[in-house]
């Protein structure tokens, strides 16, 4: 098996330099691994993600096309907060905004037993919030709860979630 | 109004339904609730807050109410710990609607209707199968229907009433403080 490829700063500046030469890259349709680092923090880490493979290559801008069979390490303040694996991540302006969609799972690291499923999620880094959309379930173990809705919004770490649509769930 | 209804001043009185003196069964452990939540919900740490038409079922009970805060609890190192810890209910004066309480007695295949402006249910881990008591305060009324003794149904109005859940045959009990009761008994 081929091992992933590391995107660093020399495949961004080959990319910058050449748009049009992503398909060159070797990038498309290879596996891939990255770690995004906050510009304004350089020690601190947002994302570490892997990709089983890559559609739409490289931009100019240096971001990824559609990042396919993803796994991904999401960052608080510099501490890994949740895991998610999701079918098709959009990979353009990832340190704003990442949109995973597909049957999308987020497992918290900190707040054991807690996870969240939904057809589509949004996560905003820096507003430190997880839009999900379409047959959200919420499970927490501590709690013995499970909470199904259609659109739901939790912060990185599972801890809170606010709906306004209806709700149906049970606790032990 | 039927000249054969009284209404019948109540002092402190332990109302307790009696058991049944065979097959009362295993006292197996009360299940989980099942939530619905028409407006929403929103999850703070352990505080779960549900608005909206809110529905709450259990074996033991079904619950209505407009609103409702409930302090969760971890599941302990058996993993078995019940979630609710308290929870704290309320009616929407403007609408109209109380909280409102349905409660089966199995046994005696009796259904009890109890409604308030506020509920507050608080468990009571040492009771057998676990269990607890919802307690109604504010304009409270109790009605059931007992066919076999009486002429349409007994109901108990009050200002403080107290349900007693709990898995065994004898539950659940009512606790209250004074009240008037209407009855009619058959000719």
């Amino acid at each position: 098996m081929a091992k992933p490829q590391v995107l660093d700063a020399a495949l961004k500046a080959k990319a910058a330099a050449k748009p049009d030469a992503a398909a060159n890259l070797g990038v498309a349709g290879s596996e891939l691994s990255f770690v995004l680092v906050d510009p304004k923090m350089p020690g601190n880490k947002i994302v570490k993600l892997w990709a089983g493979s890559v559609s739409g290559g490289l931009t100019g801008q240096g971001a990824l096309g559609t990042l396919n069979h993803v796994s991904a390490l999401l960052f608080q303040r510099g501490a890994a907060a949740a895991k998610l694996t999701a079918p098709t991540v959009k990979g353009d302006n990832l340190q704003n905004v990442l949109v995973a969609t597909g049957r999308v799972t987020v497992v918290s690291l900190q707040q054991l037993g807690t996870t969240m499923q939904a057809d589509r999620m949004t996560w905003y880094p820096k507003k430190n919030k997880i839009f999900a959309d379409g047959h959200v379930h919420y499970h927490s173990s501590q709690y013995g709860a499970d909470m199904n809705t259609s659109h739901m919004t939790v912060d990185t770490l599972l801890k809170t979630m606010y709906t306004q649509d209806a709700l149906h769930g049970n606790v032990r | 109004m039927n000249p054969h209804t009284k209404n019948v001043a109540v002092g402190l009185l332990l109302l307790t339904l009696p058991a049944l003196a065979a097959g009362q069964g295993n006292i197996t452990k009360l299940g989980q609730v099942t939530i619905t939540a028409g407006g929403g919900g929103e999850l703070s740490g352990n505080a779960l807050r549900l608005v909206g038409g809110v529905q709450l079922t259990s074996s033991e009970y079904d619950l209505q109410v407009d609103h409702i805060l409930i302090t969760l609890q971890k599941a302990g190192k058996k993993g078995s710990a019940p979630s609710i810890a308290t929870a704290t209910a309320d009616g929407n004066p403007a609408k109209g609607t109380q909280v409102t309480g349905r409660f089966e007695q199995v046994d005696l295949a009796r259904t009890y209707k109890v409604r308030g402006d506020h509920a507050v249910y608080t468990p009571d881990p040492a009771r057998p199968g676990g269990g607890g008591q919802i307690e109604f305060t504010g304009h409270v009324v109790l009605t059931t229907i007992a066919p076999e003794a009486l002429d349409g149904p007994f109901t108990m109005n009050s200002d403080h009433f107290t349900v007693q859940l709990g898995a065994g045959p004898e539950y659940p009990k009512f606790d209250f403080g004074p009240s008037v009761a209407t009855f009619t008994p058959l000719q």
